[in-house]
């Protein structure tokens, strides 16, 4: 298999011996394998100047990143406002991140520079210039949530490559790439090593089209480089180029003359239209990142790796040693969440990942054998959603939790930044000491929506920085009435190091927020929980649109639970309402308003026999959707509900309460229904006693829905009165309750006229029936006595 | 004289294979496998290039298991080692099958098996008693009658326990003390009556999770096994041509002559996995029927439609017949299914009707049938 990286013509395409006053040192971004190499290289080679791909106006920061007080993993931010219009027609602004790991063999390089006083920097073009460079949807102007510098898109995507695994056997870029360029990397040569990345990283060029390289800027940039390599060997005698391996030919050629550079016009940008700054970075993010296909996945697993063969110099276990560690780790992780994994297990899954190793042919078992294992013998039965609890745990473990940090002497995270001209626009005093009180006209002023907005922003990032005192609460369906917002804020150390901790998320507070709520958005599984994050985007004036949609769409769909699908119908019903007042343009919540409508319906026929407990939940959601067919939005659809009604009523062992209410409902369109709810009502009455003791929940259902039918002629009202004449004494006190709370849903005026009726009956005095005698104050004195000696027998009791 | 049997076991269906396979196998085996770990893996992946057999002829080894190549190589490990192989998934993933295609390669034979069902009793799974000869010597080892188990402990083969939630749980606990201890106690026998089992010994178990919670697992047995959850094809060319191949080889064997349709293959293969996925290729969403949508279901539908064609109908298969055989086989269990079904027709099968034409027309005129 080895034969299938070798090449006899490959390796003299580009010469690599330590006598070349260029050297080109091929890399893959956070892979510990390269790194390794790399310090051989460099030992070896002893540059006097070592120059790494990376917009060039990021030099400024080299001090910063490989000062002894900055812990990886760190990022550096680069912006761009083209406010000239360069890119197109629209003012735009752009961003990308270019993470540092330990892992990383570009780090590396620059730390061993400073550390042996050798002089270095970065070649490659400004951030701006590269998209100026660069053709629309193309490199580095692709639309992403998150844009990393670092792409190799090119080697993860090559066709050649992905042959290469098949033919190996391997399941994806990333296990081929494990096995022959880190597990490999630790047993053989560097001359081999680097004969490898050549090889494969030459054949992806040869096989990539020269427009492609063209649309996305590549050819710009490696003119540029190659520019800057040839300046600088006017100064030095041995330059160590650490690039792309994509790009290391590419300078070769046009260094050697083989190639035309292609011509570059550089622009002039003041530090408020392009900048860089430093920022403490996480591992979480930069595997983000490495999803699209910027650098190595799972930095946690290989910066176990790493330490293995930089801190422990045991090269030869150093994945071994990762292996266990990691093992260990989801193993606790998953006894910690209630799943014991036993030692058995654990010696199970060793075996399972040094077998499949062997069988597979690898030098030592990697990461995609412990995901194989993992899943084996920690997963007890079907392996699904539910199950795949330890293979989520692995997979964090892998991803790692480390957070970085930035030397004192590093300039202001920009998250920060942010937040501080945010506060500066909207005048808040965040200098003082003293918590600031505000309060805002949310319909009426459009600056106070926005400082709303950040609020709830702050609030959802747990900054410990706002907290509404007064407003209307909408989550919580509660003050909705309020049309103003009364907030206290103060800014603390708490609100710095929280905000710090979420610019892994993003460069300004909204851009943390989305990413943040994108990423609690796929950890959830249910509708309900969903639409709930939908109300805090809303709230927090983040534009879910696009990005929302396929996962919302899919947590409807998989959603068996209907008071959850009920929750959302709330929700997004709610929104669609509020839109226009808070001035926001929803598209989406009137079409997930459908979606969960229709779900519901279906799942309605099953629940009329809701357990009693949730009877008064489910007709809220019976209401709810018989107030959608009213309106407009859902009108087409009242048949459609009213049918899932009917297969309510036909099904047996009805929930009392829900029966009442859905026959109320059909008899709110469709008045024929009365003598459906008539006959409904004999049938408790001439029940036994226990059938009977549920009319009285049923007429509570029906009267929550169409209490009307009491006030229309006496018929309902002698039913009722038939109902409770039926009762002995001690069943009456036993439904009492129930009748109360049946009674309820009317005004006093009903009320009022339906005991009338009821007096009629019996030929009693209405005004006597409703006029509660008046009590003497010495009565009334001795009944609370009563009631405290009961009470405080009671709590004796319960002693 | 020729002897024929409706479907030979892997063992001698792939004899020829086997042979080849064992011939040139060099790699390590464990104590009484037929062949090592990496040989067993070619025999059901298949292998790239021809193997030569002893008689020096090259033949093709087949890749018999598609879906998942790391699926095997972990049951294959797991095999080698000391726990039991439980295969987990829906109906017609193709589990038996590979629980026969490991048993044979490893064990050379496959047909050392437990069949679990209800009444399925501890005397099925560890042994019996031939009750004359029980009567007439008492209790001796010729009296014994072995079960498949106890086969497979004295030979140090494989035994397979086929639908194992359906048997019931203290029943299928009876098999804790042997894949821990790997040791069965036969008290009858007295000093005897201790069964060691041999190096090559192991269980492979299949359950069904349309069964789940009719017997489940106690998480002591649980403990001795090592999950594998058998996943329906997920790639619809992959699907397509495991259509083609049963029902080649299924037609094949039955003699009737007619060949099998590409475009109907993909038809078919294409909505089944969209049942099954929920999702149309242009994104449409589709509610899943509660039916089982397997492969082997989608088989099933195209072999009945082909047979049909040919005993009854001499003009060719008929997309109509194939849409009842269809119905037929997702509207079993619910009427809901059927609206799923239609719901499935009226967007999907109606708009490729309109952009693609051909079949799928036939295809959409067909949902008449959707009753």
């Amino acid at each position: 298999m080895e034969g299938i990286l070798h090449s006899p013509e490959i390796p003299e395409m580009i010469p690599f011996d330590y006598s070349q006053r260029i050297l080109y040192y091929p890399v893959r971004h956070h892979s510990p394998g390269c790194s390794f190499h790399l310090y051989r290289v460099m030992e070896q080679y002893r540059p006097d100047c070592i120059l790494v791909e990376g917009p060039q106006n990021a030099d400024k920061l080299i001090p910063v990143l490989t000062d002894k007080g900055t812990v990886p993993p760190v990022a550096f931010y680069y912006f761009y406002k083209d406010s000239a219009k360069y890119i197109n027609d629209e003012e735009g602004e752009y961003k990308c991140y270019y993470p540092f790991l330990n892992t990383s063999p570009e780090y590396n390089a620059l730390c061993f520079a400073s550390e042996n006083g050798i002089a270095c920097g970065f070649i490659d073009l400004p951030y701006g210039d590269i998209l100026i460079n660069t053709a629309d949807e193309k490199g580095l102007r692709e639309k992403k949530d998150i844009s990393s510098y670092s792409d190799e898109h090119y080697l993860a995507e090559s066709r050649y490559i992905n042959a290469l695994c098949r033919k190996t056997g391997m399941r994806s870029f990333e296990e081929f790439w494990e096995k022959y360029f880190e597990i490999d990397a630790l047993h053989i040569t560097t001359e081999e090593y680097i004969r490898r990345m050549y090889y494969d990283c030459l054949i992806t060029r040869k096989n990539t089209p020269i427009e492609e390289m063209m649309a996305d800027g590549c050819l710009v940039r490696e003119s540029f480089m190659a520019e800057n390599i040839l300046k600088k060997s006017e100064m030095y005698k041995k330059i160590l180029v650490v690039t792309g391996g994509f790009h290391s030919y590419g300078l070769y050629q046009i260094i050697e003359g083989k190639v035309r550079p292609q011509k570059i016009r550089l622009h002039s940008f003041s530090d408020k239209v392009q900048d860089v700054y430093a920022m403490s970075y996480s591992f979480e993010a930069a595997d983000a990142l490495s999803g699209y296909s910027s650098g190595m996945q799972n930095p946690g697993f290989y910066d176990r790796v790493w330490k293995n063969i930089i801190d422990r110099k045991e090269i030869n276990k150093a994945y071994e040693n990762a292996l266990l560690d990691t093992l260990l780790d989801c193993a606790k992780a998953c006894a910690k969440d209630k799943l014991l994994i036993t030692m058995s297990d654990i010696s199970a899954a060793v075996t399972m990942y040094q077998g499949l190793a062997a069988m597979r042919e690898k030098r030592s078992a990697g990461l995609y054998e412990l995901y194989d294992s993992v899943g084996t013998c920690f997963i007890k039965g079907e392996k699904n959603g539910s199950s795949d609890l330890p293979l989520r745990l692995l997979s964090r473990s892998a991803t790692g939790s480390d957070i970085g940090k930035l030397c004192d002497s590093a300039e202001k995270v920009p998250i920060i930044k942010n937040f501080e001209e945010l506060s500066k626009k909207y005048k808040l005093k965040t200098e003082s000491v003293i918590e600031q009180k505000i309060e805002l006209e949310l319909f009426a002023k459009p600056m106070h929506r926005e400082i709303s907005r950040l609020f709830y922003q702050m609030s959802f990032l747990d900054c410990n920085f706002a907290k509404r005192i007064k407003g209307a609460d909408i989550i919580n369906n509660s003050d909705r009435s309020r049309i103003r917002e009364q907030w206290a804020y103060k800014r603390t150390a708490e609100t710095d190091s929280a905000l710090i901790d979420s610019s892994a998320y993003g460069g300004t507070v909204e851009e943390a927020c989305t990413v943040l709520s994108i990423r609690k958005l796929r950890d959830v599984q249910k509708c309900s929980n969903a639409a709930k994050l939908y109300v805090e985007c809303f709230l927090m004036g983040i534009d879910t649109t696009e990005k929302f949609s396929d996962r919302m769409e899919n947590i409807i769909i998989s959603d068996g639970d209907f008071f959850s699908i009920g929750q959302g119908i709330y929700y997004f019903n709610m929104l669609e309402r509020l839109a226009e007042l808070y001035k926001r343009d929803e598209h989406n919540s009137e079409y997930f308003l459908k979606k969960c409508f229709y779900k519901a319906v279906s799942m309605l026929p099953d629940m009329i026999n809701v357990t009693e407990e949730r009877s008064e939940e489910c007709i809220r959601i019976c209401r709810l959707l018989y107030s959608l067919v009213s309106g407009s939005l859902l009108s087409d659809e009242a048949e459609l509900l009213k049918e899932s009604f009917v297969s309510m009523t036909k099904k047996a062992d009805p929930e009392p309460s829900v029966y009442g209410a859905v026959l109320g409902l059909l008899y709110g369109s469709d008045s024929n229904y009365k003598k459906e709810i008539s006959s409904a009502v004999r049938a408790y009455l001439s029940g036994s006693k226990e059938i009977q003791k549920q009319g009285a929940a049923f007429l509570r259902g029906l009267f929550s829905t169409a209490r009307d039918i009491v006030l229309i002629g006496d018929e309902f009202v002698k039913i009722t009165d038939s109902l409770i004449k039926g009762f002995e004494m001690e069943d009456f006190m036993e439904v009492l309750p129930e009748l109360r709370l049946a009674f309820s849903y009317f005004s006093p005026y009903e009320t009022d006229r339906i005991a009338r009726s009821a007096a009629e009956l019996h030929n009693g005095d209405a005004e006597r029936l409703q006029k509660e005698m008046n009590v003497n104050e010495d009565v009334y004195a001795a009944g609370i006595l009563l009631e405290k000696d009961i009470l405080k027998e009671m709590r004796w009791g319960s002693d | 004289m020729e002897q024929k049997f409706i479907k030979p076991p892997v063992e001698v269906r792939y004899r020829e294979e086997l042979d080849a396979l064992a011939a040139n196998d060099t790699g390590r085996k464990p104590e009484n496998w037929v062949l090592s770990p990496k040989a067993v893996r070619t025999f059901i992946l298949g292998s790239s290039k021809p193997v030569s057999t002893a008689d020096g002829r090259k033949i093709e080894i087949r890749k018999k298991f598609f879906g998942n190549d790391g699926l095997v190589e972990r049951c294959i490990i797991t095999l080698a080692g000391s726990r039991g192989l439980m295969l987990v998934g829906e109906p017609g993933t193709a589990k038996t099958m590979l629980s026969e295609l490991l048993s044979a390669a490893i064990s050379g034979v496959s047909t050392n098996t437990v069949q679990g069902t209800a009444g399925t009793t501890e005397d099925m799974i560890k042994y019996s008693w031939n009750y004359a000869l029980l009567l007439a010597k008492g209790p001796v080892k010729e009296a014994l009658v072995p079960s498949p188990l106890y086969v497979g402990m004295s030979k140090g083969i494989i035994t397979r326990f086929e639908e194992i939630t359906r048997t019931p749980a203290e029943i299928q606990d009876s098999l804790i003390s042997v894949m821990s201890d790997k040791v069965l106690n036969i008290p009858e026998l007295e000093d005897e009556g201790l069964l060691f089992a041999r190096p090559g010994f192991n269980i492979i178990g299949t359950a069904n999770i349309r069964d789940k919670g009719v017997n489940e697992m106690s998480s002591a047995l649980k403990r001795r096994f090592n999950f594998e959850t058998v996943e329906p094809v997920k790639d619809i060319r992959l699907e397509k041509q495991i259509i083609m191949n049963e029902v080649g080889e299924s037609a094949a064997a039955d003699r009737i002559g007619m060949p099998v349709d590409t475009d109907v293959a993909e038809l078919l293969a294409m909505t089944y996995h969209e049942l099954r996925e929920g999702i149309s290729d242009t994104g449409i969403k589709i509610e899943k029927p509660s039916a089982v949508m397997s492969t082997a279901e989608a088989v099933s539908v195209y072999y009945q439609t082909l047979s049909n064609a040919w005993y009854y109908e001499h003009s060719g298969m008929s997309i109509e017949d194939l849409t009842q055989n269809l119905v037929n086989a997702v509207c079993k269990d619910t009427k809901d299914d059927l609206e799923k079904l239609k719901a499935y027709f009226n967007t999907v099968v109606k708009q490729r009707s309109e952009k693609v034409g051909g079949l799928w027309k036939e295809y959409y005129t067909a949902r008449k049938y959707l009753k």
